[in-house]
C-alpha cells in the first residue's frame, strides 16, 4: 500500500524528467522557426496552444523550456544540497572550531531572508540563468548544513559508530559508509520536497528579469515577455504558467508521498 | 496574568516601532492631497506615465540637475530659449531672434513679454543667472556648450564660447536650458518657477502636480489640473487607462494598442528620431568584408519587425534620422541577394546543415543586447530568424551587464541598442557619439577617414543649410558602408481617452503639454 | 528574563556585522561599472575622462577591504550613502519606502492567519471529511502556484473585468492594499493551512486532550483553550520564519500592483545598479528579519513554561 503511493508520483516525476531531457527532439515544431503571417494566432489544432507574437508553435516554446526551467530548478537543490550536507557532515563530525566557524557562516546566510539576497544579486551576473541558480543556491545551502549536522550529531555516538571507529576505520570512512547511508534518507525527502519551490523562485526571478532571458526559453521569463498580452491573446501568457503549476504540483506530490514513505518507515 | 502582561508589553513595543517608522509617510501623504482640491470650472486630468521618476533619472522639475529638464519641459513648466518643430528644425521659443556675432559669440534676444510662474519679468539678467547656475552644477551642459562668459543687458543675452560652437543654439534648446527664476531658486521638492503655461502645486518622485496659468505670456491656457502619476509599469499604464484611473497615458506596451484602436480613445503618434540599430564589431575580421556587412543589412527584414512585432508603432529607418529626405534604399530587405553576397565572400551551405560555411566552419556570430528598452530583445529574436534564413547562425546574449560583455571583444559580434540620434536638432551629436574613430560609444571600433574628415568640417560650420548638407552626405556614407544598420524609430504615441484634445507628441520627445491641450 | 533578552542581543552582533560583510562582499564582486551602466541606461553619454572623474567622486576607485570599513562606519552613524541614482540619502530613502512594506507584510501575515487557523482546525476536526479534502486540494493548488502569475490573473479579474478595486496603487489607501495583500496571503496560507492542521491532528491524540474528552470537557472548549493556546507557539515561529519569505515576495508583488515599498524600489536599483540603495535594501531586510525572530524567541520564552522555568535558552 506504502508503496504503490509512492509509485505513482515517482512514475509521473520519472516521465517529466525523461521528457524535459529529451525535450528538444519532441517539439512538434522547430522553437525557434518564426514565422510573422501566423503571428498571435488562437490555440488550434495545428497549434494546440496558439503561437506568440513570432509565430512560434507555443506548444513546441512550453516543452522546450522545460528543460531549462526544470533542470536549473534542479541544479539549484543539488548545489545546495551537496554544499549544505557536506559542511554540515563536516561540521557536525569534527565539532571544534570549524565546526563553530562554520556554523556561524551558514547563521549569518539564514539571516537573509527568503528571495531578498536572490535578488539583489541574480541581476548583477553576466548569465542571467546561471546567476540566479547560484543565488539561490548560496542563499539555501545553510538549511541543509544544519540539517545534516544536526543528523550527523544524533547518530554519530549510537554504538555502531563506535564499533567502526575501534575497527580502525578512518574518518572519511565513517562518513561514506556508516554516516551517510543513515542520513542520506531525510535529506533527499528535504530536497524533493524543495524542488518545486526553486523552480517557483526561478521563475519568479526569471519574471523581475533577474534570471534567464529571451530567447531562451524558460517559463518564467516567458510570462515575463507575454505579460501584456494577457489581454489579447491570453494563450501566449497562460501557456508557460500552467507548465509551472503542472511541474510544480508533480514535484510536490512527489515530495510528499516520498516524506510520508519515510516517516511510516 | 503576568505572562500575558510581558506579552502584550512585546507586542506593544513592536507596534510602536512600526507605528514611528511610519509616521513621516502619512504627512506626505496628507500633504499630497490638499493639493488637488478642485474649482468648479476647472477640468482635472490624471496623466500616467512611464518615462517619469528616479529610475529616468528625470525626477523633479530643476532642470540643472540630470535629466529633470526633461520633466520641467515635457509638463509644460519650463521652456527653452528655442524649440524643435515637427521637423526637428531649431525655431525661436523664448527667444525672439539670434545672431553669431563672431564665431565665438552668441547674440539672443529674448521676448519682451514673459514672466516666470513667481511673477518676475524674464529678462536677459534672470536668464544669466539661470545659465550661470546650469554651466556650474549641470554634469553635460558645461562640455556641451562651450561658455566661458554669459553677458546680460535688457533684453539681450550674449554667449562668449571658448571655441567655435555652432552647436550652442541647439543646445539651448535641450531642457537642462529650460529657464527658470533662480531668485525663488529650487525648492526642497525640487520644484521651479518656469515660464511654461502650467505651474507645478506640488512635487514629488512619483507625482507631479500642476494647474494651468492665467497669466501664460503666448495665449490663454484652459484651465486645467493635471496630475503627472509615475506608472512605471506597462500593463498597469494600459489597466489604469482602461479601468478610468488614468485619463491619457505615455509609454504603452506595443501589444497593449489594440485595446485602445476604437472610438473611446485618441491616439496620437510621432515618429521619434530614437533609433534601434546595430553595430558591427569591426574587431572580429568577417565584418572587413563589406560583402558580409550589406549582406546582413539586407537580410534584416525591418518591416516585418515594425508592422508585425511592434504592432505598426514604429517607423522603418534607413538611415539614423527620421524623415531623411530622399532616403537611400540601397539595402532594401532581399534574402536572395544577402545569399549571393556571401556566396560572393565565399561562404555556402557545403554541409547542407542549414548555415553556411566556410573552411568547414559555419558561419555563427554572438549578439549582444539588453532587455532595458523592450524592443531590443524582440529585434533581436526578429534578425536571429532572419539571418538563419541566409545560413547565419545568431546567438542571442540579451543582458543589462551588456556593458561588461563587451570588455571582452571576442564576446560580442553585433550589438543593437537604441539612441536618440537627433535630441536637438543638431545631427553634429549622433555621428560625435557613435561613428567616428575616436567615438565614446564607437563600440565597434568602427572608422571611416572620410566620415572623420567630414565632422571636422562640419564642427567649425555655421551656416544650417551647410550644417545639414554636411549631415545628410555623412549619413549617407555611414548606411552605405553596413558598419552601422539602423532599423527602425520609435513611434511616441500619447493614447487618451476621447474628450482630451490638443496632447500632441512631437518627433522630439521633450514636449508633451502645450496651452493646447483641452478637456472637453 | 532581561539577561536573556541581553544575551540575545548581544549574540546577533557578529551576525549583523557577517550579513554586512557578505551583502557588500556580493555587490561589490558580482556588480558591473556603476557610472557606465547607469548613463547607458538612460540613454545619455559620458566621455571617459567624466566616467573616471565620477568614479573617482563615489570613491569607487579605492580597494575592497577599504570601501567595506568605510561603507560599515557611515552605516553605524546611520548614513548608508547617497544614491547613484536619485542623489538622495539611502537610509532617510529606504526609511521612507518602509512603511510601506511592513504594512503590506503586516497585513499579509493577519490576513494569512484569519484564513488559514479556522480552516487549518476545521480540516484537522473533520479530517478525512469531504470538507478536508476540498481544503487539502484548494491548498495544494494555491502552493503550487508561482505568486507573480496568481498576481497577474487576480489584477486581471477583479480590478480589470470586475472594476471592485483599484489598479493603480494610490498611496496606501485600504483599497489598494487589498490585491497584493491577498496574492500574498493566497500562497502563505496554503502552506499554513496544511501545517496547522497536521499540528491540530497530533495535538489532538495527546493524553492530555484524551484526558479532557474523558472528563467530559467539551471538544469546542479543548480546541479554544488548551490545543489552540499551545500551537500557538508553533504557529509564531511558523510565523516569524514566513516573515522573510514574505519580504523577498513582497518585492515581486509590489512590482507588479506598483506598491511603493521597499521591494519596488529594490528592484529598481537593481535594473539601475544603483549599488547603495540595494546593499541598503538587503541590509535592512536581513536586520528586519532578524528582529522579527528575536522578537518571536523572547514571545515563544514567555509562552514556553519548560524555557523559562527550566532557563534552557538552547534553540
Amino acid at each position: 500500500m506504502r508503496n504503490k503511493k509512492i509509485l505513482i508520483p515517482s512514475i509521473l516525476v520519472a516521465l517529466l524528467l525523461i521528457f524535459a531531457f529529451f525535450s528538444p527532439y519532441l517539439t512538434p515544431y522547430n522553437v525557434s522557426e518564426q514565422n510573422l503571417m501566423i503571428s498571435r494566432q488562437a490555440p488550434s489544432f495545428a497549434h494546440i496552444m496558439g503561437t506568440d507574437i513570432y509565430g512560434r508553435d507555443m506548444f513546441s516554446r512550453v516543452i522546450a523550456a522545460s528543460r531549462i526551467s526544470i533542470f536549473s530548478a534542479l541544479a539549484v537543490v543539488l548545489l545546495m544540497a551537496i554544499t549544505g550536507v557536506v559542511i554540515g557532515i563536516f561540521c557536525g563530525y569534527l565539532s571544534g572550531i570549524a565546526d563553530t566557524v562554520l556554523m556561524r557562516v551558514s547563521d549569518i546566510f539564514l539571516a537573509f531572508p527568503g528571495l531578498v539576497l536572490a535578488i539583489a544579486t541574480a541581476g548583477l551576473f553576466k548569465n542571467g540563468i546561471l546567476g540566479a541558480v547560484i543565488a539561490l543556491a548560496s542563499v539555501g545551502w545553510p538549511r541543509y548544513a544544519r540539517l545534516s549536522r544536526g543528523l550527523v550529531l544524533s547518530t554519530k555516538t549510537s554504538t555502531y559508530i563506535y564499533a567502526a571507529k575501534l575497527s580502525g576505520s578512518n574518518t572519511v570512512q565513517i562518513v561514506f559508509t556508516q554516516i551517510l547511508p543513515n542520513i542520506i534518507g531525510q535529506i533527499i525527502v528535504t530536497a524533493c520536497l524543495d524542488i518545486g519551490t526553486s523552480l517557483m523562485e526561478l521563475a519568479a526571478l526569471s519574471f523581475l528579469g533577474l534570471g534567464a532571458t529571451p530567447p531562451t526559453p524558460e517559463w518564467g521569463s516567458m510570462i515575463n515577455e507575454s505579460r501584456s498580452l494577457l489581454q489579447l491573446s491570453p494563450w501566449i501568457t497562460l501557456s508557460p504558467g500552467i507548465a509551472v503549476f503542472i511541474t510544480v504540483s508533480v514535484f510536490n506530490i512527489f515530495g510528499e508521498s516520498l516524506r510520508d514513505y519515510y516517516q511510516a518507515k | 496574568m503576568k505572562k500575558q502582561m510581558k506579552l502584550l508589553s512585546v507586542a506593544i513595543i513592536g507596534t510602536l516601532l512600526l507605528g514611528a517608522c511610519s509616521t513621516p509617510q502619512k504627512s506626505a501623504q496628507s500633504k499630497d492631497e490638499s493639493a488637488v482640491s478642485k474649482e468648479d470650472s476647472v477640468k482635472s486630468l490624471v496623466y500616467g506615465t512611464s518615462s517619469y521618476g528616479v529610475g529616468m533619472s528625470d525626477a523633479g522639475l530643476n532642470p540643472h540637475e540630470d535629466y529633470s529638464g526633461w520633466s520641467l519641459v515635457r509638463y509644460g513648466v519650463g521652456e527653452t530659449l528655442f524649440k524643435l518643430n515637427d521637423k526637428l528644425e531649431l525655431t525661436p521659443w523664448l527667444a525672439d531672434s539670434y545672431k553669431f556675432i563672431d564665431d565665438n559669440t552668441l547674440e539672443v534676444k529674448i521676448k519682451d513679454n514673459i514672466n516666470f510662474s513667481s511673477g518676475r519679468k524674464l529678462d536677459a539678467t534672470a536668464a544669466k543667472e539661470c545659465f550661470e547656475d546650469l554651466l556650474a552644477v549641470h554634469d553635460r551642459a558645461p562640455k556641451d556648450m562651450k561658455i566661458s562668459e554669459i553677458k546680460a543687458d535688457g533684453q539681450t543675452l550674449t554667449f562668449i564660447t571658448t571655441e567655435p560652437n555652432p552647436a550652442l543654439i541647439n543646445f539651448l534648446a535641450e531642457p537642462y536650458s529650460a529657464l527658470i527664476d533662480m531668485k525663488t531658486g529650487v525648492d526642497a521638492n525640487k520644484n521651479v518657477s518656469g515660464t511654461g503655461p502650467y505651474k507645478a502645486t506640488s512635487v514629488s518622485d512619483t507625482e507631479i502636480d500642476l494647474t494651468s496659468r492665467d497669466d501664460y505670456w503666448d495665449g490663454n491656457v484652459a484651465k486645467t489640473n493635471i496630475k503627472v502619476k509615475s506608472v512605471t509599469d506597462g500593463d498597469t499604464l494600459t489597466m489604469g487607462l482602461q479601468s478610468g484611473e488614468l485619463d491619457a497615458v505615455y509609454g504603452l506596451p506595443y501589444a497593449s494598442y489594440p485595446l485602445f484602436e476604437n472610438d473611446n480613445y485618441n491616439i496620437n503618434s510621432a515618429a521619434t528620431s530614437r533609433a534601434f540599430f546595430l553595430q558591427l564589431n569591426f574587431d572580429n575580421d568577417l565584418f572587413q568584408d563589406k560583402n558580409i556587412r550589406s549582406a546582413i543589412a539586407m537580410a534584416i527584414d525591418k518591416d516585418g519587425f515594425v508592422n508585425v512585432l511592434l504592432g505598426g508603432h514604429g517607423k522603418v529607418a534607413n538611415g539614423p534620422f527620421p524623415m531623411q529626405d530622399g532616403d537611400s534604399l540601397n539595402y532594401s530587405f532581399s534574402p536572395d541577394k544577402s545569399k549571393e553576397l556571401l556566396g560572393a565572400a565565399g561562404w555556402s551551405d557545403s554541409d547542407n546543415d542549414g548555415y553556411v560555411d566556410k573552411d568547414g566552419k559555419n558561419f555563427e556570430i554572438n549578439f549582444l543586447t539588453y532587455p532595458g528598452r523592450s524592443e531590443l530583445p524582440v529585434l533581436a529574436q526578429s534578425i536571429q530568424s532572419n539571418l538563419k534564413d541566409i545560413g547565419i547562425k545568431v546567438n542571442i546574449n540579451s543582458t543589462e551587464n551588456y556593458l561588461e560583455v563587451m570588455k571582452d571583444s571576442k564576446a560580442w559580434d553585433i550589438l543593437a541598442s537604441a539612441m536618440v540620434t537627433n535630441p536637438t536638432g543638431n545631427k553634429e551629436y549622433f555621428f560625435d557619439m557613435t561613428s567616428l574613430s575616436d567615438s565614446p560609444k564607437n563600440r565597434g571600433h568602427y572608422s571611416n577617414a572620410e566620415l572623420d574628415e567630414l565632422a571636422k568640417t562640419l564642427s567649425t560650420t555655421f551656416d544650417p543649410d551647410k550644417r545639414d548638407e554636411l549631415a545628410k552626405q555623412m549619413s549617407d556614407i555611414l548606411v552605405d558602408d553596413c558598419g552601422f544598420i539602423f532599423v527602425s524609430h520609435l513611434q511616441m504615441s500619447l493614447v487618451s481617452k476621447k474628450n482630451i484634445k490638443g496632447l500632441t507628441p512631437m518627433p522630439s520627445d521633450y514636449y508633451e503639454f502645450s496651452k493646447d491641450l483641452v478637456i472637453e | 528574563m532581561y539577561k536573556y533578552i541581553f544575551k540575545r542581543l548581544l549574540s546577533l552582533i557578529p551576525i549583523l556585522i557577517g550579513i554586512s560583510f557578505i551583502s557588500f562582499a556580493l555587490i561589490y564582486f558580482t556588480g558591473g561599472d556603476a557610472v557606465a551602466v547607469r548613463y547607458e541606461a538612460i540613454g545619455g553619454v559620458l566621455s571617459p575622462e567624466l566616467i573616471s572623474q565620477k568614479r573617482e567622486e563615489l570613491g569607487l576607485n579605492r580597494p575592497f577591504i577599504i570601501q567595506y570599513i568605510d561603507w560599515l562606519l557611515g552605516v553605524l552613524k546611520g548614513d548608508m550613502g547617497i544614491s547613484y541614482v536619485s542623489g538622495k540619502p539611502v537610509f532617510i530613502y529606504i526609511l521612507s519606502k518602509l512603511p510601506n512594506t511592513l504594512l503590506l507584510s503586516a497585513t499579509s501575515l493577519i490576513v494569512t492567519i484569519l484564513i488559514s487557523l479556522p480552516l487549518g482546525i476545521l480540516s484537522a476536526i473533520k479530517s478525512d471529511g469531504i470538507f478536508d479534502h476540498i481544503i487539502k486540494t484548494v491548498s495544494f493548488i494555491g502552493n503550487s502556484l508561482p505568486n507573480f502569475f496568481v498576481a497577474l490573473v487576480l489584477s486581471y479579474i477583479l480590478a480589470l473585468r470586475l472594476k471592485l478595486l483599484p489598479v493603480i496603487s494610490q498611496g496606501t489607501g485600504i483599497k489598494s492594499l487589498i490585491l497584493p495583500t491577498l496574492t500574498l496571503s493566497l500562497a502563505m496560507s496554503a502552506k499554513y493551512i496544511r501545517q496547522i492542521r497536521a499540528l491540530v491532528i497530533s495535538e489532538l491524540s495527546k493524553p492530555y486532550v484524551i484526558g479532557a474528552r474523558a472528563r467530559g470537557i467539551k471538544e469546542n472548549t479543548i480546541i479554544f483553550f488548551n490545543v489552540l493556546r499551545l500551537t500557538s507557539l508553533t504557529i509564531i515561529t511558523l510565523m516569524a520564519l514566513s516573515f522573510g519569505s514574505l519580504l523577498g515576495g513582497s518585492a515581486i508583488v509590489e512590482n507588479i500592483f506598483m506598491w511603493d515599498g521597499i521591494g519596488k524600489l529594490a528592484i529598481e536599483s537593481i535594473n539601475l545598479r544603483d549599488y547603495p540603495v540595494i546593499l541598503a535594501y538587503v541590509l535592512w531586510m536581513a536586520f528586519i528579519y532578524v528582529f522579527v525572530n528575536l522578537l518571536a524567541d523572547i514571545s515563544y520564552y514567555f509562552l514556553d513554561p519548560r524555557l523559562r522555568l527550566g532557563g534552557k535558552n538552547e534553540k
